[in-house]
């Protein structure tokens, strides 16, 4: 009838009712204004069987009386307007088609080129691009064609997945106008004043029970009940019933709904959890953290023990990234297990931007196969090296480093410039100084390495490093290992600043203890700090332990601690005793009370194996009893734990 | 049947071993049970058919398991408190007929 650039014609003076000139058109539509005048006249040519016509007039250009307007749209558009422009794009249509095929079963491909106005070459095309999507990005086949009728060729509940993940990346890509690709996909049947009902009333009860949960999640909950219901409406309901994935909250949500006569069946609430799981939704008021699993933990763990080995960069440097880690870590892992992962737009930019981030992250993913037998998806790894780049540029403790000029600045150049490029997330060049200011610097500012080009010998505690000049291959390998050992020793001495302090710390000149007053003793003070909870029963606990499990080690040092009783923060409580403590036979001086969180901790098994070795060593154990006060007993204790884990490092 | 103990640092674990290999013993049960601490668990793969874990790390069970992917529990905490070599040999054949069922 009309030729496409003739359609373009007709929309533009529809759209511009006061007229547009031909020069105008013409310049949109990127032809002469002579195409323009023979297209109109054609176009006339065909509407003079409608009695209608364009005009033109020398002051408004083309146009078309006010009476024609709605003819003439109702003429080219022979159903709906919105329909016809809802349809435009391609995307929409692929939505369009799948909605008609999910929502009536079966579908003629004729027909359906018919009432999209396409030909059925593009149907064909549309199915085999859904397909194709469908395949690649959800792994699930539903669809089969056969002499022109598509069928479904799948359980409902697969259909509710597949409904689901397209819910769920709708809403992650940001589109602001998602819910009208919803409803394409619900074939038309999106009602949006139900919608709002349902979304009204999910308010109310998440207020109700004080649940906070962000934005999208909730779009997400409210999208996958209202798709339910709208399955259940058209009589496509679930069959078997499975019985898995539960969460308390979701289950009494969903309880509420039915209640107030929302249509969600017995059967749907397995796929509606098993979609819940995967999402943020905290079980309580308080923080997500409680949630977290043991796998999750573990596996973080191990992440972050690997990380520190093979780049010596330690996460826990940070506890805002081991935080949002561990939450990231258990939300993903439930991805994985419900097969809802999330796919991230930025992907490629971030593979582009943060190489190194992702390297690292990439460490996660032999660690997850190990516990879940499952490969992790690149997207998700890329969401792991965000929080890996983001702790790279805040909170890595870089080494402030000094240079030490050559009296060649070309030589001082290579150097800079060699340590930022192979160095750049490990060192941090503070000053590059002449030997001679060194010592006034040292003084007032931090410094942790000093790099030089010649052997120098310095007063100073500070590890130093020589590279002869020009920085080599092996330069490399040995600052590598320098600074990991650096790095290591800092992070004993964080450790035992974590679990000693001054106010655990008692020294006793002239007191005589019994062994089990003295734990009591001890207990009372963990009590008073808030480091335990039952007084008795830790008290009682160490007692019964020590009678089958002696813990002395050596002859002078022993380390009570309960078996089944935990703390809220894992603390040592060290009592040294001038007058021993006589008990088995032992002289004790030394006691090292523990009270151990009940959680995973690298820390505290690196504590065990530090005790063991003080305990084998009677140097170290004389040096500390010798100290003179609490002050100077941490300060031996630091100092005795970094030595004793760098020569470890080194065996 | 070979017993993998585990428990922090392998002090209290080493004499809950002793007293499970006399109670064999007594017995004339074909066991091996030995104690580890609990960060050298992932040398131990393959090695065990049954792992039994100190009440101290009782949080540990789960990811043994997985590091382990045999029957893993940790002992009860009477038992493991009265040092019951017998009792705990007992927990470890019961883990050992419901891991085969």
């Amino acid at each position: 009838m009309f030729t496409e650039r003739q359609k373009e014609i007709i929309e533009l003076i529809l759209k511009n009712p006061n007229g547009i000139f031909g020069a105008k058109l013409a310049d949109k539509l990127n032809v002469s204004t002579r195409t323009v005048r023979n297209d109109i006249a054609s176009i006339n040519k065909t509407l003079i069987h409608e009695s209608l016509r364009i005009l033109s007039s020398n002051k408004k250009g083309y146009y078309l009386l006010p009476a024609y307007i709605q003819t003439l749209t109702a003429f080219m558009n022979p159903t709906t307007t919105i329909q016809r422009q809802g349809f435009q794009n391609q995307e929409q249509r692929l939505y369009v088609v799948l909605g008609k095929v999910l929502f009536l079963k079966e579908q003629d491909c004729f027909q359906l080129a018919d009432e999209l106005y396409v030909s059925e070459q593009t149907i064909f095309k549309d199915l085999s691009k859904i397909r194709q999507l469908l395949e690649t990005k959800y792994k699930i086949q539903p669809m089969e064609i056969q002499h022109n009728q598509i069928y479904f060729s799948v359980t409902e509940e697969e259909i509710r997945y597949l409904l689901f993940k397209i819910l769920k990346e709708l809403i992650l890509s940001d589109k602001p106008d998602y819910l009208t690709d919803v409803n394409l996909l619900v074939n038309g049947h999106f009602d949006q004043k139900e919608f709002d009902l349902l979304t009204i009333k999910m308010k109310n009860y998440l207020a109700s029970q004080k649940l906070i949960i962000d934005d999208k999640s909730f779009e997400m909950m409210v999208g996958a009940i209202y798709l339910t219901v709208l399955r259940n409406r058209f009589g496509f309901t679930i069959k078997s019933d499975v019985q898995s994935y539960f969460n308390g909250n979701v289950s009494s949500l969903l309880q509420e709904l039915v209640k107030s006569g929302i249509d969600i069946k017995e059967k749907d609430k397995t796929s509606l959890n098993r979609f819940f799981w995967s999402l943020k939704i905290p079980t309580n008021s308080n923080s997500l953290e409680e949630n977290i699993s043991i796998t999750a933990l573990t596996i973080l763990n191990e992440f972050r023990r690997e990380v520190l080995d093979k780049y010596s960069i330690d996460l826990k440097e940070s506890v805002e990234t081991m935080e949002n880690l561990k939450v990231h870590m258990e939300y993903m892992l439930r991805r994985l297990d419900t097969n809802y992962e999330l796919s991230n737009p930025i992907i490629n930019d971030i593979k582009k931007r943060y190489p190194f981030s992702y390297e690292v992250a990439m460490l996660i993913v032999h660690i997850v196969y190990r516990y879940q037998e499952k490969y992790l998806a690149d997207d998700e790894i890329s969401y792991i090296a965000i929080y890996i780049e983001i702790f790279l540029r805040k909170n890595n403790n870089r080494l402030k480093t000094i240079v030490i000029s050559d009296t060649s600045m070309g030589i001082n150049d290579i150097i800079q410039n060699w340590l930022t490029s192979n160095f750049r997330n490990h060192l941090e060049v503070v000053a590059c100084l002449p030997l001679i200011a060194l010592d006034n610097y040292v003084e007032s500012q931090q410094v942790d390495l000093i790099i030089t080009t010649n052997i120098l010998n310095l007063d100073q505690a500070i590890p130093c490093h020589v590279i002869e000049r020009i920085p080599e291959r092996s330069d490399y390998y040995s600052l590598t290992n320098k600074i990991h050992k650096i790095k290591n020793s800092n992070r004993y001495e964080k450790l035992i600043l974590r679990m000693f302090s001054e106010e655990f710390v008692d020294i006793y000149e002239e007191e005589q203890w019994t062994f089990d007053e003295l734990i009591k003793n001890m207990a009372q003070k963990l009590k008073r700090h808030h480091r335990i909870q039952d007084l008795e029963g830790y008290v009682k606990d160490v007692i019964q332990r020590e009678e089958n499990y002696p813990t002395t080690i050596g002859k002078h040092f022993m380390i009570p601690h309960p078996l089944s009783s935990f703390a809220n923060k894992t603390t040592v409580h060290v009592a040294v005793l001038k007058k021993p403590l006589l008990h088995k036979g032992e002289k004790i001086r030394m006691v090292f009370l523990l009270a151990i969180e009940n959680k995973m901790d690298d820390d505290v098994s690196t504590l065990f194996h530090f005790m063991q070795q003080l305990a084998l060593d009677q140097d170290s154990i004389a040096s500390l009893l010798d100290a003179d006060g609490k002050e100077a007993f941490l300060e031996k204790i630091i100092a005795l734990s970094t030595s004793f884990f760098n020569k470890h490092y080194i065996e | 049947m070979n017993i993998l103990l585990v428990c922090n640092a392998g002090m209290s674990s080493s004499i809950l071993v002793d007293k499970m290999n006399k109670a064999a013993a007594a017995q004339n049960l074909d066991v091996v049970v030995e104690a580890r601490s609990n960060n050298a668990i992932n040398e131990e793969v393959g090695k065990w058919d049954i792992c039994l874990v100190g009440p101290q790390i009782i949080y540990a069970v789960d990811s043994i398991k997985a590091t382990l992917g045999i029957p893993v529990a940790a002992v009860e905490p009477r038992t493991y408190a009265m040092a019951n070599g017998e009792e705990a040999l007992k927990q470890a054949f019961k883990m050992h007929e419901e891991g085969k069922a």
